[in-house]
């Protein structure tokens, strides 16, 4: 199954030691490819599109309000003139933006303390696993509406809601995946060596926990899109004139039938950024799982 | 023969994931009850929160969490009545 060949070509017998297994070639997934692939054009938009638009995202045409696509404009017009080509794609970067940075923070936090719950352990792990338990009672989308309700509905605050929804899921991951690794040869040896207690979570625990962290994030990306399009439509997240999908699909409501394109097109665009990042995070996992396979 | 064997097997994962979606469900009961303007508890989570009504936000949110913890009982007991070697002591 596995070939050595002598690395320097030694004649002496210690070319053994240094030679090279050959690994079977690891495919990349299909679904990782298309799923980068959606992400990527929608990490594009987000970088690029609001200088490419045709139209700025809050300027009316009152001449051609609830217009249907035509060569003008795209995607048609909603119940203000505004260009919804353009909004969506200004829509896209905020989005981008708010689920990424609260995904970025609650899995920040949620490594933190799931690393140290999970190393320390003893009456500290008990009680912040206590803490999540009362965290993660309420459902995700109404902790972040009690968090927003008690902040204020702005996106920053939108942020930090999501951000705080996830930390303790996170945690709890982390945590599990840190105990797994507690009494490793390695850690012990290096508690022996007497290294310190944040040397051994940062340098010896983390490098060997992160797989599962890394398709954690894919997955908590999805629901977190899904949160910021669920608040704004809420009225609790983005504010109007702002162009964020779900806020755009609150606003038109009324026409759903009448002018059905002027909610297609960001329901559409939601759909497809979720699916991508949900591809992306099966593809995640299941490349490092193959990964993990053939490195033993 | 299959139901009464795999079926009880299968049951359990299915068990859980039920529990789980029933909390998702909750939380995506104010979004529906906004689209379809059904009067419901998530439509009073809403009011409460844009009418700063902090005590019956505080009661809402206490009946959803009751009603997610007693959703996580019923399927922990669910899960000894279908594998009969859980037993809580």
């Amino acid at each position: 199954m596995s070939e050595t060949t002598t690395a320097n070509g030694s004649a002496n017998g210690l070319g053994a030691e240094t030679a090279r297994i050959v690994k079977p070639p690891r495919q990349v997934p299909l679904s990782l490819m298309i799923g980068g692939g959606i992400v990527g054009m929608f990490l594009i938009l987000a970088a690029i599109g609001p200088y490419i638009t045709p139209y700025p995202f809050d300027q009316f045409h009152f001449s051609t309000r609830l217009a249907p696509p035509s060569a003008d404009f795209w995607w048609g017009t909603d119940r203000y003139g505004r260009d919804i080509f353009s909004r969506v794609i200004h829509g896209t970067r905020l989005t981008v933006f708010m689920a990424g940075t609260g995904t970025l923070i609650g899995v920040s936090f949620g490594l933190l303390i799931g690393l140290f719950s999970g190393y320390v352990g003893g009456w500290i792990d008990e009680v912040l696993m206590r803490l999540t338990d009362i965290a993660m009672s309420f459902p995700g989308l109404l902790l972040a509406m009690l968090v927003v309700a008690a902040l204020g509905s702005n996106e920053v605050n939108a942020v930090i809601s999501i951000g705080i929804v996830f930390t303790p899921k996170v945690a709890r991951v982390v945590r599990s995946a840190t105990l797994g690794l507690r009494h490793v040869q390695f850690v012990e040896a290096a508690e022996v060596r007497g290294e310190s207690n944040s040397f051994i979570i940062f340098r010896e625990i983390l490098p060997n926990v992160w797989p599962p962290i890394i398709v954690e994030t894919c997955i908590r990306l999805s629901y977190a899109v899904l949160l910021v399009v669920s608040l704004s439509y809420l009225g609790l997240g983005a504010q109007p004139p702002a162009p964020d999908w779900g806020l755009m699909i609150a606003k038109e409501r009324a026409f759903l039938v009448s002018a059905s394109w002027v909610m297609l097109a960001p329901a559409a665009a939601i759909v497809s950024l979720i699916i991508g990042v949900n591809l992306l995070g099966d593809g995640m996992r299941e490349w490092l799982a193959a990964r993990k396979t053939a490195d033993e | 023969m299959i139901y009464k064997h795999a079926l009880r097997n299968a049951m359990l994962p299915t068990v859980t994931v039920i529990a789980f979606n029933i909390g998702w469900m909750l939380g995506g009961v104010v979004l529906v009850e906004q689209v379809f303007s059904y009067p419901g508890l998530g439509s009073l989570v809403l009011f409460s929160i844009e009418q700063r009504d902090t005590p019956l936000l505080q009661a809402s949110m206490f009946f959803v969490a009751t009603g997610y913890c007693v959703a996580n009982l019923v399927a922990d007991m669910a899960y000894a009545l279908l594998d009969p070697r859980i037993r809580y002591s």
